[in-house]
């Protein structure tokens, strides 16, 4: 196994750590009812480090999970947290140089992209998006962000040269 | 325009866009399934695939279901403790209130049941108070007892409440009489701690004998039980002897005492019959013989 594979089979673990910390203590953190999500705060800086193929992948797992222990519409997880992963890579910091301001904006837009597939497979009306995002999902991606500044803080952006 | 290159560039590698092809191909054929395959792909998923989180998880469940519930059963046995503990002590108290009223059942006054409810813990002798008062008709000098044995006198009465002055505070002393030689003394505590009974040299007081109470001085009605002579004390003194007295009734165990209804008396009591003097008897006192 390469450093770079092993390296990332790491960071799976954490943001695999992140699943039961995130059912566990998230729900405890809960501020009227909006609750941080620390598994997409590691899984967008996850898939920043780790570029898109494994960001897919690991959000289809980890989508998966969900999709089966949770109540709802089975896929909407996989689907959700596979874009997310997908999109996030674009922002591969192999190949992009991301500011520490721009991963937690990318977190915030992720959270609403994340929701909004989310809010779509499980069969409700696409009128309805705009009101689920501005009452719950909004509340719930800014604390996400402040959760997620915390967490990308612990590890800044390193500086590299554009390959593209 | 750079920035729409990079975009198309990134977003359409090989591996990647067949990646998300093919899950978002699964999550819709998924989400669009009829609710009992997705049912059972939920139960394949599970037996199969996530077999081993399952276990971890039923075990984490199991676990703090577990927990819940000890901690459940900890506050509703707390609760159950506390109301044991209760119905034991009204149990206690009946079961004490009968005995007493056995007890009392031959006297010729009437008893009224009271809480010991204020007491020094620290030390044994002392002012007791009692939960009965005037309101239940009780006054001073009358004298409290268990089923074990005497407890001490009241020395005075508030409406609800009274002090009881203990059987071993130093300033109570209580006359009583051997039941097997019916020879007198005097019960008193000289420390608040020992019990002692003084007694004439030439009375016939012997360890072992029990005592009870001899109902001079119009407190204690007579009979009462008081204590055991555990030990004669030795001493030079050749006109008044001390013994070392156990008493019946524990001081430290007293929670409810009986109070007789029997205001004090200084008349003779009638249940002590003296045998009338008769000249035969003058006669033989004096050394003579009767004609």
């Amino acid at each position: 196994m390469t450093e770079g594979v092993a390296s990332v089979f790491r960071r799976m673990v954490w943001v695999a750590l992140a699943v039961p910390f995130q059912i566990l203590i998230g729900p405890k953190l809960a501020i009227l009812g909006f609750q941080p999500s620390f598994l997409l705060a590691l899984f967008v800086l996850f898939s920043i480090r780790n570029g898109s193929f494994a960001g897919i992948w690991v959000g289809f797992a980890i989508g998966l999970v969900f999709d089966v222990y949770q109540q709802g519409v089975p896929g909407a997880y996989v689907l959700a947290l596979a874009v997310l992963g997908w999109i996030a890579g674009f922002f591969d910091e192999k190949h992009v140089h991301t500011e520490y301001s721009t991963r937690v904006l990318i977190l915030g837009l992720g959270c609403l992209l994340h929701d909004s597939l989310w809010f779509l497979m499980g069969h409700h009306q696409f009128q309805d998006l705009p009101s689920f995002l501005l009452r719950i999902s909004a509340p719930s991606a800014l604390y996400t962000m402040m959760v997620g500044a915390a967490i990308y803080a612990l590890r800044p952006p390193v500086r590299r040269e554009r390959r593209w | 325009m750079l920035i729409l290159r990079w975009l198309l560039s990134t977003a359409t590698r090989g591996k990647e866009i067949v990646s998300i092809f093919l899950i978002v191909g699964f999550a819709v054929w998924l989400a669009r399934s009829p609710v009992a395959l997705q049912n059972s792909w939920r139960m394949a998923m599970t037996g199969t695939v996530f077999y081993p989180i399952q276990v971890v998880v039923d075990q984490v469940h199991f676990r703090m279901s577990l927990k819940e519930q000890i901690r459940r059963l900890q506050s509703e046995n707390a609760i159950l403790l506390a109301d044991n503990a209760a119905l034991s002590a009204a149990a206690r108290s009946k079961a004490q209130w009968q005995n007493l009223k056995r007890t009392a059942s031959p006297m010729p006054w009437k008893v009224v049941p009271a809480r010991v409810v204020s007491r020094n813990p620290l030390r044994l002798g002392g002012i007791w108070v009692v939960d009965a008062g005037s309101a239940q008709g009780v006054q001073e000098g009358m004298a409290a007892f268990t089923p074990r044995g005497v407890v001490g006198r009241i020395l005075a009465s508030g409406t609800h409440h009274s002090d009881l002055q203990s059987i071993v505070d130093p300033d109570c002393r209580i006359s009583v009489l051997s039941t097997r030689s019916r020879n007198p003394g005097i019960v008193y505590s000289p420390d608040g701690a020992r019990i002692l009974l003084e007694f004439s040299a030439t009375s016939d007081i012997l360890v072992g004998d029990s005592l009870v109470s001899w109902g001079a001085g119009g407190i204690f009605p007579k009979g009462l039980p008081v204590g055991r002579v555990v030990a004669i004390v030795k001493s030079p003194a050749k006109v008044v002897r001390t013994a070392m007295i156990e008493l019946f009734q524990d001081p430290w165990k007293v929670e409810d005492v009986a109070i007789v209804l029997k205001p004090i008396s200084y008349a003779v009591d009638t249940s002590t019959v003296l045998e009338p003097i008769t000249r035969p008897i003058l006669d033989s006192l004096a050394g003579r013989r009767a004609p």
